[in-house]
């Protein structure tokens, strides 16, 4: 089975998404009208497991090297 | 030969012998009339029965589903069940069912589990009920309106787009109504998500436009307004909240200005003294025997920390709390600045880059002085001292005079000149990432203070046969952000550890699992799920046994 590279993710509703990376329990916000995408590294699992509650969906890491770009830019966790 | 008396006692024995006949006779005729009038009785009570039933096919859910639970308590067990298994195939039956209130499903799944062994279309109907139950009660706890919606109990839940007072009142009648069915004693007015997008709305507008709304809603009947205030108001800066208060009625005002609300504490430090937590935390450190761990946190514990330092923090953390109206994210904002204003820079933007150096030096001279040989793991125990460093900072702010925590400021203090940090000057004038950050998602600011130097910890296993998801959403439950993971805490008992022990997790893997996240948080002090996770981990920990 070809491993999954990458997972691209539009937010299409008016309200903002939430998502989670685990088990890091990084998070990041994204906006209507914006695309989520998550870049896996050369560890690649075959399959991406997901948990969504309540507006926030959770990305459970498949890969060991992750990256988290939003409209192109690669974001960092940050909360401040 | 015959005699006379002979032929009386034969009559007499025929007399007795007709009257015990007819003794016999009349108690016979009674027993089939009490019979007859049982059966009948019994057959009025199942048309009943049957008559609710074919009600409930007619499109009458409710009613005919109550009127068949009251005659379910007076018929047998069996006839109770006979007239469920009746309602087999027939949706209105489950939608009559969804509708009643959990303690009448409850009663209803129990008449249907008594008595004999149940035939499979009796065992359809009960999971049926069953699965019905759960989604009831599920649903009621996370969105009783949209549930009595979907049920048919109430139209579509009013919009509260313009937080309009026919609106709102339209909302209270509705909640009123969903509360009144489900047998609860209230219902919160607003939905799931709803408080933050009024509350967003609001501080987009004008002040001028927050003054009018306000000012509109005093007419509403004051509970309402204190609900709808209560609901909101975490997702509003401290101006508007003001604004929103007086203008609604619903404040008092306080002399000298003062701001009238009480600080929104962190949760996990609301109710405990900052020195009772580092306690906790060293007690527990030792109870595992951890004496690198215990010898760390002992020392932080009799410390002081600069005056000019702590001084600094006060002024800072004000500051940012009244531009943000947000305690946790004020905290870290004026943590912040205090690297750069104590001049802690020269290896990069992170203090914590400053403070190992000088935790490596303070933790090799203790080290040489208690005698501590082999094993000793400095990064446990410089992770051990940001811990409780940050723990203690905090308790500093809310309480003022706690006296543990702040030995590393000691080495941190070089007296240069304070500066105000750039963050500061940068923070926007409006209040956005109040609210946002609160809840622990990045802003628009673009990277994080991710400390490349600290390696990423690896992640550790999870039970066989169990799915990551599985473990994070199941077994542990730790749920989304801090807030989930605090929320989670608070159930966490040798009860709920017990599950998660049949779910396959062991000692070793919550202690894997507790690492893994000081790790995560020590790689970035942002990320405040991971610490609470590390809280959440220790505590299962504590419930764990043998």
């Amino acid at each position: 089975m070809d491993r999954i590279s990458s997972l691209s993710l539009m937010n299409k509703s008016e309200d903002p998404l939430r998502i989670a990376i685990e088990p890091s329990a990084e998070q990041y916000k994204i906006d209507p009208g914006q695309t989520v995408e998550v870049v896996a590294g050369e560890q690649t699992e075959s399959s991406i497991e997901l948990v969504y509650r309540q507006g926030f969906l959770s990305i459970y890491e498949w890969s060991d090297d992750m990256k988290v770009m939003i409209d192109g830019e690669e974001m960092e966790m940050d909360f401040t | 030969m015959l005699e006379a008396g002979d032929f009386d006692e034969g009559l007499e024995r025929e007399r007795k012998a007709a009257l015990i006949g007819g003794a016999k006779t009349a108690i016979r005729l009674e027993k089939e009339s009490a019979a007859r009038e049982a059966a009948a009785d019994r057959r009025e009570l199942r048309r009943d029965a049957d008559a609710a039933i074919a009600k409930l096919r007619g499109g009458q859910p409710v009613a005919e589903v109550a009127a068949l639970e009251s005659r379910a308590e007076a018929l047998e067990e069996s006839e109770t069940r006979a007239a469920l298994r009746h309602a087999e195939d027939d949706r209105l039956f489950m939608r009559g069912f969804a509708q009643r209130p959990p303690a009448a499903q409850a009663g209803l799944i129990a008449a249907m589990e008594k008595g004999p062994e149940l035939k499979p279309v009796e065992t359809r109907r009960l999971a049926a009920m069953k699965a019905q139950a759960a989604v009831t009660e599920r649903q009621l706890a996370k969105d009783p309106l949209a549930y009595a919606q979907r049920s048919g109990v109430i139209e579509e839940p009013a919009d509260l787009t313009g937080l309009s007072p026919e609106a709102l009142r339209a909302r209270l009648r509705q909640a009123e109504t969903a509360a009144e069915q489900y047998g609860l004693a209230t219902l919160p007015l607003l939905r799931p998500g709803e408080a933050d997008k009024i509350a967003d709305r609001l501080a987009k507008g004008t002040p001028e436009a927050l003054q009018a709304k306000a000012e509109e809603l005093a007419e509403l009947p004051a509970e309402v307004r204190q609900a709808l205030f209560d609901e909101i108001a975490p997702g509003l800066p401290l101006d508007a909240r003001r604004v929103l208060r007086q203008a609604a009625g619903l404040e008092t005002e306080v002399e000298g200005g003062e701001d009238p609300e009480p600080l929104p504490q962190p949760r996990a430090l609301a109710d405990v003294p900052p020195e009772q937590i580092a306690q906790r935390e060293l007690q527990a450190q030792q109870a595992r025997h951890s004496e690198i761990n215990a010898f760390a946190l002992n020392r932080i514990l009799h410390s002081q920390p600069p005056a000019e330092v702590q001084a600094d923090f006060d002024r800072l953390q004000e500051d940012f709390f009244l531009r943000t109206g947000d305690l946790r994210l004020s905290y870290r904002l004026a943590l912040q600045d205090l690297d750069e204003i104590w001049g802690l820079t020269g290896e990069g933007p992170d203090l914590r880059i400053a403070r190992r150096a000088e935790a490596e030096g303070e933790v090799r001279s203790l080290r040489a002085l208690s005698g501590i040989q082999g094993g000793f793991d400095l990064e446990k125990v410089f992770d051990a001292i940001l811990f409780l460093a940050e723990i203690s900072l905090a308790g500093t702010a809310l309480g003022g005079t706690a006296k543990l925590g702040r030995a590393f400021f000691g080495a941190a203090r070089r007296g240069k000149q304070a500066k105000r940090a750039k963050s500061v000057k940068e923070l926007p004038p409006t209040t956005k990432v109040a609210g946002e950050t609160a809840e622990g998602v990045r802003s628009d600011r673009g990277k994080g203070i991710t400390n490349p130097e600290i390696e990423k910890a690896r992640t550790p296993s999870v039970p066989e046969g169990v799915k990551r998801n599985q473990f994070g959403a199941n077994v542990i439950d730790w749920g989304s952000g801090p807030e989930g993971a605090l929320n989670r805490l608070e159930f966490i008992n040798t009860e709920t550890v017990a599950e998660m022990k049949a779910g396959g997790l062991s000692k070793a893997m919550a202690e894997q699992w507790r690492d893994f996240y000081a790790g995560v948080f020590a790689r970035n002090a942002n990320n405040t799920a991971a610490r609470e996770r590390v809280r959440l981990m220790e505590k299962i920990l504590e419930n764990f046994g043998d």
